[in-house]
């Protein structure tokens, strides 16, 4: 059996009666009220019962009905819609600042579905009420108690965009709406105004509108000034003289006005120079950047060297070492300086202490030799006194007893005659003892030269000593600075060399040299066992050669490359050419194993024998 | 400092000279023996009496900068220590044990969390002393042993530095504390977080002098200490503390025309290769040729062809003669065979390397040392049965 919906006929109805006479058919009908309306039965105009997604037939209410109809009851369904709906209006309001805005009111009305009977009072007798007649219900009670109120709060540029305004109109519009409609079973489920564009925000769009052109002429001139500076930049103007210098040598005012206008002046247009100087400056750029990345990499490189353990840190602080070991030795070459010091002085003192002593025994000797040379002298002088007494007095008494003979005699002789005789005696006397006294002087002198000479060759031998004690000394401090500084740079090499090259260095090569013998057996050699083979041999022979210097290792391997072409071309063999120069060697046979050794080997490398001394 | 003291450098430049002859066994200039390190094939160095490479074993020992040295009486002190391997050929060292002394005090183990040390790398460690109760100048003494490893091979040395504490008077208890912050292994940052706690007034904390860088502290060869904790030489038996000299000489006896010449090692790698194989002087690869023989001295074909062409090497490692077999057959020490599984043979004063251990009396080595001071400087190796002079093949 057909069912058939019982709705509003127009949807702009929010309610509508329908009377018995339209469901009353011959044949028995189903209908149904769908979930969104409400049927609502009266009887006699008063509330009986609200259907809400209600299905009934007609049979069977009409035999519900038929009692009803069959009395004098009047029976009818008022459908009402439950859906929301919204209504449009347009509202003017004054703002703070006394601007008139156009708005546009939209609210969301409903039937309320608690109480749907109370829409009846919005009907008042009418068979429909539409969905407008029941918002302008609202309109004329809230214009000036909502809108005009919350506007006339807000200046008129505030009004956009301002969401407690709307929630405040919301709000307020609610309140009325359940004031004023509560009771007739319409809700209020939103309220919003959108506002048309008011005077106030017209002239700011205008000035914002200006100021954006204004900006935008100011950025246009700005670029434009910029391309003219940068044009200004690259662009130089050259002026030409067409008259020579020489023209200019004018000899007076009419001369100089003419050369001014017959001057031409021209303008060379140099921007393609400006242009090169723009393109070098670019070019500087990239190299200056390209710098600055090398110098970052080769930092960064540095840093992770450091990090990984190689070591300027560890060098620094065994050169550190390395020079308070210097230190410490020159300290200890200084205390043992001091104490040959002290031991020569200590000698010296000894020998100046022997001196005096010597000095003190010659002294007491001369004077004992004086004394007694003095009392020898004085006993002389008193035997001759006696002498001369005893001689006076044998005088007196010859003198008497010969008188008359001495008389004769110093008549015949005189007297003075035998006084000076006397005279002589005594002066040889003298001098005897004055040459004595020379010869004694002279041998103290010799004794004295002799003792003095035996001081100055101790001494000297002293000093001889100490000299050589001293550049002994110096010798084995700078030989053990050099091999602490060999040490030193060994290490600081060694960290940064290869096996090979600390077996070439350890054999007493340099590391320049030993870089290039490394070159030569990593390019020989096939692989890691062959290179170490082929370096061993090849440092040996740097060594027979005495290379020294890079150079000479590398003529060493082209004196090598040439002596193979040379074997090659004649004997048609092939020749290693790093061990082709071995051939000329001066060899030497071990008298006990029969090896062959280098000439200038003194032990045989096989056996130990001793070759030569 | 370049190295441990008492070990490197030792040798001269001639002897390298010299060294690089691949066959040469002497100094052309000066005579002596050429001793090549184990690793000689890599490193190209020559070792001395100690057997201490000093191209391979280049330990150092730092004490980080801003260690605290100084400390009240009663307190304790950490010690943040820094190993590191100053081997310019990439040589790993391998530190296996550290012992810290104090004053005349027992040494005592420090466990290490690490062990392996990179040539060019470092390790840390953080030691800690005891309470310092007297007043004054307190000695710690700082020994470890480091080994390094070529192929199957080892050898092990020990090493020590001393550093120097003072312990000042008053104070109540101070901790210096230093806090390690990396993770083992790791390498990374380290904080040092001295504490102090005191009551009294605090008469300023002393750091270690050392401009803001680690302190290397000085190493020496710990000789006597390698001796006497059997980390070099025997530990039991006859020759207890005595330790094989690298350049022992080697006397060869009862090996009739075949007996090779007496001296020390002086291969390229070290090892003196024993086996059916022909000798050196023949053209071959062995030290010394060694057949079986029978009662008559008639050569044994049969026994003869169960010894290996190569079949031991004999070499010095830590102090100690010992054997590789490398001879399917084996070989028999005493009681005890070795064989693949077991290939390294400690060999004693007095043991008789059997050749052939089915038939022990076929082919013998006895082994006889000679220590001098505490030194083995001559190991003698005789045939048994002893061949005759004129026995020739």
């Amino acid at each position: 059996m057909k069912t058939t919906q019982l709705v509003v006929s127009d949807p702009q109805y929010l309610a509508e009666f329908i009377g018995a006479d339209e469901i009353k058919t011959f044949f028995e009908q189903r209908y149904e009220v769908p979930p969104d309306h409400l049927g609502l039965l009266m009887r006699n105009g008063q509330f009986v019962q609200a259907y809400k997604g209600a299905h009934f037939s007609v049979g069977g209410l009409f035999h519900q009905l038929k009692g009803l109809i069959g009395g004098s009851s009047s029976v009818s369904i008022m459908i009402a819609d439950l859906k929301t709906f919204q209504h449009y209006y347009k509202v003017v309001a004054r703002t703070k600042d006394k601007v008139d805005i156009d708005g546009e009111v939209v609210l969301d009305l409903q039937i309320n579905p608690e109480k749907p009977q109370n829409i009846i009072g919005m009907m008042e007798g009418r068979r429909s009420l539409s969905k407008a007649d029941a918002a302008l219900r609202l309109k004329s009670h809230t214009w000036d108690r909502v809108f005009e109120a919350a506007i006339a709060r807000v200046n008129a540029n505030e009004v956009r965009g301002n969401k407690g305004l709307q929630d405040l109109i919301q709000g307020d519009l609610m309140k009325e709406c359940e004031r004023i409609a509560g009771d007739l079973g319409l809700i209020v489920r939103a309220a919003s105004v959108s506002w048309a564009l008011n005077e106030v925000e017209k002239a700011e769009a205008t000035r914002a509108a200006a100021e954006r052109e204004t900006s935008k002429l100011e950025f246009d001139f700005e670029t434009l000034k910029r391309d003219l500076e940068r044009e200004n930049i690259t662009t130089s103007v050259k002026m030409n003289y067409k008259t020579g210098i020489d023209k200019l040598e004018i000899e007076n005012e009419d001369d100089l006005k003419r050369v001014v206008l017959d001057n031409e002046l021209e303008f060379a247009d140099a921007r393609e120079t400006g242009a090169r100087i723009a393109e070098m400056k670019v070019l500087e750029h990239e190299i200056n950047k390209l710098k600055t990345e090398r110098l970052s990499k080769f930092q960064g490189e540095l840093q992770q060297a450091t990090h990984d353990g190689v070591d300027l840190k560890l060098i620094t602080e065994r050169r550190r070492v390395v020079e308070r070991n210097t230190e410490s030795l020159d300290r200890s070459h200084q205390l043992a300086l001091r104490g040959l010091e002290r031991d020569y002085d200590r000698e010296t003192r000894e020998l100046q202490r022997d001196e005096r002593r010597d000095d003190r025994d010659y002294d007491r000797e001369g004077r004992v030799l004086q004394r007694n040379e003095d009392r020898g002298n004085r006993l002389e002088d008193r035997e001759d006194e006696k002498v001369r007494r005893k001689e006076d007095r044998d005088y007196d008494y010859e003198t008497r007893d010969k008188n008359l003979n001495i008389q004769g005699k110093e008549r015949e002789y005189g007297f003075d005659t035998r006084k000076k005789e006397v005279d002589v005696g005594d002066k040889e006397e003298y001098a005897r003892i004055a040459r004595q006294r020379e010869q004694d002087k002279a041998a103290r002198d010799k004794i004295k030269d002799l003792q003095g000479l035996e001081m100055d060759i101790e001494r000297d031998r002293l000093d001889r000593r100490i000299k050589e004690a001293d550049k002994a000394h110096d010798r084995d401090m700078e030989q053990r600075r050099l091999e602490a500084q060999r040490e030193a740079d060994r290490l600081v090499l060694g960290a940064k060399m290869t096996p090979e090259q600390i077996l070439a260095v350890n054999a007493g090569l340099s590391p320049a040299v030993a870089k290039v013998l490394e070159e030569q057996a990593k390019a020989q050699g096939v692989d890691k066992a062959a290179q170490m083979d082929l370096m061993r041999q090849m440092v040996e022979q740097a060594n027979r050669q005495a290379v020294r210097s890079e150079e000479q290792a590398r003529a060493m391997f082209q004196a090598g490359m040439n002596g193979a072409v040379g074997v090659a071309a004649g004997a048609g063999g092939k020749v290693n050419p790093v061990l082709g120069i071995l051939a000329g060697d001066e060899t030497v046979e071990c008298p006990k194993c029969t090896r062959v050794n280098p000439a200038k080997a003194k032990f045989c490398v096989g056996c130990g024998e001793q070759l030569r001394k | 400092m370049a190295g441990p003291t008492g070990a490197p450098d030792r040798i001269s430049q001639c002897c390298y000279q010299h060294a690089l002859t691949k066959d040469a066994i002497f100094c052309g200039e000066c005579g002596k023996p050429l001793l090549r390190c184990m690793a000689y094939q890599e490193c190209g160095g020559l070792v001395g009496e100690d057997g201490c490479c000093s191209v391979c074993v280049r330990p150092q020992l730092f004490l980080d900068k801003d260690a605290v040295t100084d400390v009240k009486a009663g307190g304790v002190l950490v010690l943040p220590l820094v190993f590191y391997n100053a081997s310019s050929i990439a040589r790993p060292l391998f530190v296996t044990d550290v012992w810290v002394r104090e004053g005349d005090g027992p040494r005592r183990r420090i466990e290490l969390p690490w062990k392996r040390l990179d040539a060019g790398g470092s390790n840390r460690l953080t030691v800690q002393t005891g309470a310092l109760e007297r007043q004054g100048r307190h000695g710690i003494e700082i020994t470890f042993a480091a080994a390094t490893n070529y192929f199957m091979r080892e050898e092990r040395f020990a090493f020590t530095s001393s550093l120097g504490l003072e312990v000042e008077q008053g104070g109540s208890l101070v901790i210096n504390q230093t806090i390690n912050a990396s993770g083992v292994g790791s390498g990374g940052d380290t904080v040092y977080a001295p504490i102090r706690l005191e009551t009294m007034a605090d008469s300023g904390r002393k750091v270690a002098d050392t401009g803001g860088k680690a302190a290397e502290l000085g190493l020496q060869r710990a000789d006597n200490f390698e001796a006497s904790q059997g980390i070099r030489g025997y530990g039991d038996g006859a020759l207890k503390g005595s330790v094989v000299s690298r350049g022992a000489r080697i006397v060869w006896k009862g090996f009739g025309d075949q007996t090779p010449a007496a001296g020390p090692i002086t291969t390229g790698d070290s090892i003196l290769a024993i086996g059916r194989g022909k000798a050196v002087s023949e053209g071959g690869d062995n030290h010394l040729q060694l057949l079986a023989y029978g009662a008559d001295g008639k050569l044994d074909e049969q026994l003869s062809q169960a010894i290996s062409r190569r079949h031991i090497e004999l070499f010095i490692q830590s102090g100690r003669l010992c054997a590789r077999v490398t001879g399917s057959a084996g070989i028999k020490i005493g009681d005890h065979k070795h064989g693949a599984d077991d290939a390294i043979a400690l060999i004693n004063h007095g043991d008789i390397i059997n050749v052939l251990p089915k038939f022990p009396e076929a082919v013998g080595l006895q082994v006889r040392m000679r220590a001098n001071h505490g030194q083995i400087d001559e190991i003698t190796i005789t045939r048994v049965p002893a061949l005759p002079e004129a026995n020739s093949r």
